[in-house]
């Protein structure tokens, strides 16, 4: 009897793990994603929030906290400073961390403060303006936090999920929901301006134009451009793929990645197409536009370094798959990818590899 | 394999019933767990039968004795017992395995409502897959319209593990349902009348079961997200039908032992 107690007492944790582990991504995980700021490159890959160096991807520290059963630690959210340096980042475990980025939490702790009030997961970062911490949750919220964590008035509750970035022309903050809308408030008094219900859920943000515009793409395949005064489109064109970052804007041109391995150039104006490459593979990332250079990566892991002019491109095929969005570090351009051999690879400007960083033990 | 053959299926039906009930999710799971149920309900049957049999035989006179005439000699005991299982025509797995197939089931179906909710991006990426895989194209998801799924009921996110703030602490009022309709159930399907032997191993193993499952589905309920505990609760339920209908279940066993009337033989046939 005590042998078949023993085993039912055995068999049950191994139910539990079944239960909670045994299919891909069961476990809540997503894409990482880099902040540079000086010398230092902050990378945000699930349980561990990185800082490299950049100049030979040097490990310099690692933050990570507990999970417990309900709340489990990662970091994919991208690390934001503030002027007073700061570094904000949302977490899986519902917690918006303020670190100490000159701190090395190992010798001392580096926890400036934390904001545990949300119910959810942080999945898009912060946006820091007007000496204010702009703050999307999954829980359908929008915190307005000041430099101390301290909570400004009453959170805007939006339709669904917030999962990416605010942004600010100043005057207002606009960003997306899951649920196809697009909000506006006042960047002081948080009050609604207006908000814009558009065709498709919207997994990535908006860019925003120098003249007023805003810049979407759906996950129904549709990209439309808003005007900044009221929320009214002033064109849409719809792809066949879905969209899931935010398009990239530059010099009048718009860089959209769908999921059916198409990268669209378009001119920003009125939507009309300017140019169409087709990669190997679905581009989830919002494509890095530099001056004569388009870099983005694929689903199959494969980087592309496209001319902007002849669409001639320089590949590097990488262990994992590409989701994340590849960021300029000075001459150097970096990508995390997902699965991949290593957390973090450097590039130059021409594709070929400069370092690579896998963390220290 | 565990992926093509349970869990992508599982999500595309779970998505297509999704439609079916204008993308209310919660509606979803519910239907959800009422076809898998109708789905296992011969499984059911059959433990119910196997389990009914091997009661009835444990109780029986014959194995009684050879219990007792046995007592020191574990080998003889087990062979005396394979002996009546045989000529009774019951296997002493027949009631556990149903159980183990509908395990994967359970699994499968967590793990579908984990990724149909999908939580992040890259839970996203996923369940985009498997709309596009085989059973996707044949019950014609369409992914596009879906997403975001709707996992608001009453006061629960069902993709997140529920909590009512009661006088300052955080109570998971369906985990506690799950595990009362997990222990009423499991009461049900014991014997009316417990063994007359008091080293009876599969009793006390029952008994333990009606203790510990309660306990481990209120733990699973607790902690994973509410989808979860709400397909425990409606499961339950539809479990205790199902043993009323077939007139399996013992609603003696409900009540305190001192209200309980004294029968002689095993629960309702």
């Amino acid at each position: 009897m005590k042998k078949k107690l023993l085993v039912f007492v055995l068999v049950l944790p191994m139910l539990a793990i079944l239960l909670s582990g045994c299919a891909e991504g069961l476990q809540a995980a997503s894409w990482p994603s880099i902040t540079v700021e000086g010398e230092y490159a902050y990378v945000a890959a699930g349980p561990q929030l990185y800082a490299v160096e950049l100049d030979d991807g040097d490990d310099i520290w690692q933050f990570s906290q507990k999970s417990t059963m309900q709340n489990q630690f990662a970091i994919f959210a991208t690390p934001i400073l503030t002027p007073d340096g700061q570094l904000i980042v949302g977490a899986y475990d519902k917690v918006l961390y303020s670190l100490d980025p000159t701190v090395d939490p190992e010798q001392e702790d580096n926890i400036n403060w934390s904001f545990p009030d949300a119910k959810d997961r942080w999945i898009g970062s912060v946006l820091v303006a007007n000496d204010r911490i702009y703050a999307p949750n999954a829980d359908h919220k929008l915190y307005i936090l000041n430099f101390d964590g301290e909570l400004q008035g009453e959170p805007f509750e939006a339709d669904n999920a917030l999962w990416t970035a605010p942004v600010t022309d100043g005057e207002k903050i606009y960003f997306t929901s899951l649920g196809s809308t697009v909000y506006a408030l006042d960047a002081i008094s948080a009050e609604k301006v207006w908000e814009q219900k558009i065709d498709g859920a919207i997994l990535g943000g908006i860019a925003l134009g120098p003249d007023g515009v805003l810049y979407i793409g759906t996950f129904s395949g549709m990209v439309t451009a808003l005007n900044t005064s009221n929320g009214k489109p002033f064109w849409e064109k719809q792809f066949p793929g879905q969209i899931w970052s935010t398009p990239a804007l530059s010099d009048g041109t718009l860089y959209v990645g769908t999921s059916d391995g198409h990268v669209y150039a378009l001119n920003a104006e009125d939507g009309s197409e300017i140019s169409d490459f087709m990669a190997d593979s679905a581009v989830l990332g919002t494509p890095l536009v530099l001056e004569n250079k388009i870099i983005f990566g694929t689903e199959l892991g494969t980087l592309y370094f496209l001319d902007r002019e002849t669409l001639e491109d320089n590949r590097e095929i990488l262990a994992g798959k590409l989701y994340g969005t590849p960021v300029l570090a000075g001459e150097r351009i970096l990508v995390a990818p997902v699965k991949g051999d290593y957390i973090l690879l450097a590039y130059d400007l021409d594709g070929k590899q400069d370092w690579t960083f896998t963390p220290d033990k | 394999m565990w992926e093509t053959i349970i869990v992508t299926p599982l999500t595309n039906l779970l998505l297509w019933v999704n439609t079916l009930v204008g993308g209310h999710f919660w509606i979803a799971i519910i239907l959800f767990t009422i076809l898998i149920r109708l789905a296992t309900h011969p499984l059911m049957a059959k433990q119910m039968k196997s389990t009914a049999a091997l009661q009835e035989m444990q109780q029986s006179k014959k194995w009684q004795e050879i219990q007792t005439k046995h007592k020191g000699n574990k080998e003889q005991l087990a062979q005396e017992q394979m002996k009546m299982y045989k000529e009774a025509g019951v296997s002493p797995f027949g009631s556990c395995l149903p159980t183990l197939i509908q395990l994967p089931i359970i699994f499968g179906l967590y793990q579908s409502v984990m990724r149909a909710l999908s939580a992040t991006p890259l839970q996203l990426t996923y369940l985009v897959k498997s709309a596009g895989t085989f059973t996707g194209e044949l019950l014609n998801i369409n992914i596009t319209e879906m997403i975001p799924l709707n996992s608001n009921f009453l006061w629960m996110n069902l993709g997140q593990p529920e909590r009512v703030t009661i006088f300052g602490f955080g109570v998971s009022i369906l985990a506690i349902i799950v595990a009362i309709t997990t222990y009423i159930q499991s009461k049900l399907t014991m014997p009316a009348t417990p063994s007359a032997n008091p080293t009876d191993q599969s009793a006390q193993m029952g008994k333990m079961m009606s203790l510990y499952m309660p306990l481990m589905l209120l733990y699973f309920a607790w902690n994973y997200a509410s989808g979860l505990a709400l397909y425990f609760i409606v499961s339950n339920v539809l479990g205790i039908v199902q043993y009323a209908l077939l007139g399996k279940a013992n609603w003696k066993n409900l009540l305190p032992k001192s209200l309980q009337p004294v029968t002689k033989t095993g629960g309702k046939k």
